[in-house]
């Protein structure tokens, strides 16, 4: 008898443009995830430019790279941090890794497929901008987060990221999160003027993940190269990554 | 027993068999390794079986409108593009399409299919071809027949992605489209691609930005 085993959640995490803290909030999701007996499988999707080991203070041997060039199961560059959470590091200063051909981009996902049996969630932190990998992780995800913050540059290039799924992909559901705010009420007024502009010119109906406030414990767990929800527990912005992972699991 | 290599890792065909007995002679492994390595096995064969006559070297239309559709089942099921061209020569000639076939021996790969439409006209199919590699071939192509002719060739193009596959005729009437702009225009080689077309309709228009900072100016007006 087969156990009638659910595929996992994957959960693309992406933002347009650069800095606007999607590996930190990746890698902190991963851990609340983890912190709620989840096992947790977080994949590096900046394939050639990649940062979540770095955050993770992590020296890894073996990347994705090896997946793609020479055939290494995925299994074999695993990461395991905590209990439940588990990494799949990417290259760094790989240019060849950020445009694979369709061919590679098949034979990854093919490989990924194979190996994220075994998990809850599966999360991709995706490269920025909206080169081709960016596009195919989203398309390839069950839900997809995008992460925005106030500034006109964030909200332009999370909206076109966006539009560009919407468009060619015809992907409908979008969880917004607002990162970087000074107050909640701050962090509504973007997502009420994102959700009427997506709705108004695409007709998508946004949804409200959550917002993650101003915290001087971000920065300083990134300097530590630890999640700021393991270095600082209470600090607001690991209250708020809480808060996002239990509506996630609710 | 004995182990056959058959391709590298590519997710879509077989890496090797395993022979239970050593009876194939070397000529008919080595076809077989072929036809098995590219995931369409016995390509070949069921070409020559759909030849129209003995003298010709290229199969049927008809024969090619069923290896279009069974690659394009190939695109949705693979997520491998697949382009299609449509060669034609300005001066028509019965002989065009068997010539062309021997011209174009060392352009055409085992897992590549072609066939007349008419004595002018050429179809050539190129299973997991993208959009650039497709063009390099065109321009291949163009060139060989170009020289052997000594006429213009002209040639359309069509991708599929697996995003939007079309219908066989469908996907051939997309080429067609192309090949009329490359008679009609001073190019020689047109291409329809669906992802240029979305690139424009996903531009942010100067609307949806002035929507987007409408918070923005808000604040600051307040």
């Amino acid at each position: 008898m087969t156990a009638n085993k659910q595929k996992p959640q994957i959960i693309c995490i992406s933002s347009g443009k650069g800095g606007v803290g999607k590996t930190s909030f990746s890698i902190n999701l991963a851990a609340a995830l983890s912190a709620r007996s989840r096992r947790v499988l977080l994949i590096d999707g900046d394939l050639g430019l990649a940062n979540v080991d770095v955050m993770l203070g992590l020296n890894v041997r073996h990347t994705l790279r090896e997946t793609v060039e020479e055939g290494r199961d995925p299994r074999e560059i695993l990461v395991e941090i905590m209990p439940g959470f588990f990494v799949l590091p990417a290259s760094s200063g790989v240019p060849e890794m950020a445009s694979l051909s369709y061919e590679e981009q098949a034979f990854l996902i093919d490989s990924l497929e194979r190996m994220i049996g075994n998990f809850d969630f599966v999360l991709v932190d995706t490269a920025a901008g909206v080169g081709e990998s960016v596009l195919w992780f989203n398309n390839w995800a069950g839900k997809n987060i995008t992460l925005l913050s106030p500034d006109p540059t964030a909200i332009t290039d999370a909206y076109a990221l966006i539009k560009i799924m919407k468009t060619r992909y015809n992907k409908k559901d979008f969880h917004l999160i607002i990162n970087n705010v000074k107050s909640r009420k701050e962090a509504q007024e973007v997502f009420a003027n994102m959700s009427a502009v997506l709705e108004n010119f695409l007709g998508v109906k946004p949804w409200y993940q959550g917002a993650i406030p101003q915290d001087s414990a971000v920065a300083m767990a990134v300097r530590q190269q630890k999640p700021f929800l393991l270095a600082q527990p209470k600090a607001r912005a690991s209250l708020a990554v809480m808060e996002i992972c239990n509506k996630i699991l609710s | 027993m004995e182990l056959l290599p058959l391709s590298e890792e590519n997710g879509c065909a077989p890496r090797a068999a395993l022979l239970l007995d050593r009876t194939l002679a070397p000529t008919r492994k080595e076809a077989l390794a072929r036809a098995l390595g590219s995931g369409r096995p016995e390509t070949r064969e069921k070409q020559r079986a759909a030849l129209p006559d003995q003298l010709s070297p290229l199969p049927a239309i008809e024969h090619f409108i069923g290896c279009l559709q069974a690659e394009l089942n190939r695109v949705k099921q693979t997520r491998l593009p697949c382009s299609l061209l449509l060669i034609r020569v300005a001066a028509p000639d019965v002989s065009f399409p068997r010539q062309a076939a021997v011209n174009l021996t060392k352009e055409i790969a085992g897992e590549h299919h072609l066939a007349p439409l008419d004595h002018a006209t050429l179809a050539l199919l190129l299973p997991g071809l993208n959009r650039d590699r497709a063009l390099r071939q065109a321009g291949a192509i163009q060139q060989v027949l170009a020289a052997e002719t000594e006429v213009r060739v002209k040639i359309g193009l069509a991708v599929c992605l697996a995003r939007a596959v079309p219908a066989a005729r469908e996907f051939m009437d997309m080429a067609l489209a192309e090949l009329q702009k490359a008679e009609q225009r001073t190019g020689d080689i047109f291409y329809s691609f669906q992802q240029q077309e979305e690139d424009d309709a996903c531009q942010v228009t100067p609307e949806e930005r002035a929507q987007l900072f409408s918070l923005l100016h808000k604040g600051k007006k307040e």
